[in-house]
């Protein structure tokens, strides 16, 4: 007969057993969806010396160079001089479902122009690939479909454009292309199977010639990197990040009414005395014109990081909340013997159940990142719009008027002419506002009479 | 690391992952930027100025808050009648 003790033990190793299995079945998808990423490495050449790009970076290579004067973002990218075969390869994560953009700028001169050639490799078996070359004149584009033919030619040189490929694992797998922003091209599957990738060549495609052209590349990602910077101002999409790049926010009313947008960020031109104007029209202006007279307060002569300019001031930003703290524990130093004990006793609990600081923080920011979505952010932009309505409401504006070309601002110097009314000294502009102040009351209360009446009708 | 630290994390994490990624940040026919660019430039600047004239003349305080109380009592008065139709179509009463 079995023990009661023994029972007991059995039932506990059982349940033990039953929770490591059942932790381990719930959770090895998570290990196994570890193990592979949706790409095999991300490179941006921004880090890398300047020169040979062998052995930087983790990449194998022969000829290609690290340089700093055509990139698509950052600082730096690479290049193949047109005197050698230029290739690299890298290993990076297994990869059996993914994508790559990758960016390519081909230059116009050269007879070869150099291309590129793309190759997705497990350890050194080629499995798909990826090619622009010239053959006949032409700059043609080639991959698998299964087997490697002509899908398309390329036809944007001096300019970044991205090459991308997607691969999918499935039954059977499946891949397809994409490059210069046209559309992707049907999905091919076919005779090349994978289990994974796990590295990718970049070469350049041609043997090394004096005359042939040159080919850049930057920026290996999942997706295209759009940076907003000088050079690439349109891929900024705020105020605020155009502005901290040195751009522009172009503000048009035309523009407005032809697009229906306020403003978009463009590379920055010089000040015009005729577009210079409030919010958005501050960038227009010159140091003279820059927040004087009309523009007092809404545009200011600062340096931002891209040199002086008239920006916008920033909106009143609300006081800041108060951020959470922690209390503190009790200080236990001045008692002694058992009360010293208990306090101490008492905060060791504390602090089990005590979040820091630390830990608060990230709480507080990670709500704070609602603000940053929809319908967050839309209801406090309309706030701030009614919020800075109702501050404007507090000071009296000039009202400019253009008579046969001349622009002048209402005299209203007379409206602080004082007299009196009803036996009371006032001034013409406080009398006025009161009657039409009596005149709102009354037909107020007449919409409150009419309300009641309709309740009862 | 107490408790509580451990819970935050778990919040942290299923706000992070989970739940902060289902908001989107733009509406798909009026991106955020558009949007703010709009409202807090272009109309914002025209209404202000627009009312700048206005506000010599009128107290513009006064005004919006009588506005503001006649839009908010319609849509009382709307409300409590419909609530009494209402009863009276389920009581089926003349």
């Amino acid at each position: 007969m079995m023990s009661n003790t023994s029972f007991q033990k059995k039932t506990l190793y059982a349940s033990i057993i039953t929770l490591i299995v059942g932790v381990i079945l719930l959770t090895y998808p998570f290990f196994i969806a570890f193990a592979y990423e949706d790409y095999i490495y991300i490179d941006w050449f921004n880090d890398y010396n300047l020169g040979d790009l062998s052995s930087q970076g983790n990449w194998t290579s022969a000829n290609w160079q690290v340089q700093d004067e055509k990139k698509w973002e950052g600082s730096k990218g690479i290049y193949c001089p047109n005197t050698a075969t230029c290739t690299a390869n890298k290993t990076g994560n297994l990869s059996t479902t993914g994508k790559y953009v990758i960016m390519v700028y081909i230059t116009s001169a050269g007879n070869p122009k150099q291309g590129i050639q793309l190759e997705f490799k497990i350890g050194t078996t080629k499995k798909l690939e990826f090619r622009i070359e010239e053959v006949s004149g032409e700059m043609r584009v080639y991959g698998n479909t299964p087997s490697l033919a002509q899908i398309g030619t390329w036809t944007n040189f001096d300019s970044w454009q991205p090459v991308e490929v997607e691969w999918e694992d499935g039954s059977p797998d499946r891949w397809h292309y994409r490059w210069e922003n046209e559309a992707w091209t049907d999905w091919y599957s076919g005779t090349i199977t994978w289990s994974y990738f796990n590295r990718v060549d970049v070469n350049g495609s041609k043997v090394g010639n004096p005359n042939n052209g040159f080919v850049y590349v930057d920026t290996i990602d999942k997706e295209v990197q759009y940076i907003c910077q000088l050079g690439t101002c349109d891929y900024c999409e705020t105020y605020n990040t155009c502005v901290e790049a040195g751009c522009q926010w172009y503000y048009s009313e035309q523009a407005y009414l032809l697009f229906g947008r306020g403003g978009y960020c463009v590379e920055p031109q010089p000040p015009s005395e005729e577009d210079c104007g409030a919010f958005y029209k501050c960038q227009f202006c010159s140091e003279e014109l820059c927040g004087i007279g009309e523009l007092e307060g809404f545009c200011e002569w600062v340096d931002k990081g891209a040199g002086y300019g008239c920006y916008m001031v920033e909106p009143t930003i609300p006081p800041e909340q108060v951020v959470w703290e922690v209390p503190e524990l009790e200080d236990c130093s001045e008692l002694s013997g058992v009360e010293k004990w208990l306090c101490e006793i008492k905060n060791f609990v504390a602090g089990i159940f005590m979040p820091s600081q630390e830990k608060i923080n990230v709480l507080w920011d990670t709500l704070g990142n609602f603000q940053q979505k929809f319908p967050f952010n839309y209801i406090m932009a309309i706030d701030r719009f009614f919020k800075d309505v109702s501050e404007s409401l507090e000071e009296e504006k000039s009202i400019p008027i253009k008579i046969f070309g001349a622009e002048q601002n209402v005299d209203f110097s007379f409206w602080e002419k004082t007299g009196k009314v009803g036996g009371v000294v006032e001034s013409i502009g406080s009398a006025i506002k009161d009657f039409t102040s009596i005149v709102l009351i009354i037909g107020f209360f007449t919409w409150l009479l009419m309300v009641i009446r309709r309740f009862w009708s | 690391m107490s408790i509580a630290d451990v819970l935050i994390t778990l919040i942290t994490w299923v706000f992070q992952k989970i739940i902060l990624p289902i908001f989107p940040v733009n509406l798909p026919f009026l991106s955020f930027a558009t949007f703010q660019g709009i409202l807090n430039g272009t109309l914002k600047h025209n209404f202000i100025w627009g009312l700048a004239g206005l506000n010599h003349f009128i107290n513009l305080n006064l005004l919006f808050i009588l506005v503001g109380v006649v839009i908010f009592g319609e849509i009382l008065f709307w409300t409590i009648k419909a609530g009494f139709f209402l009863v009276k179509l389920i009581r089926g009463g003349g």
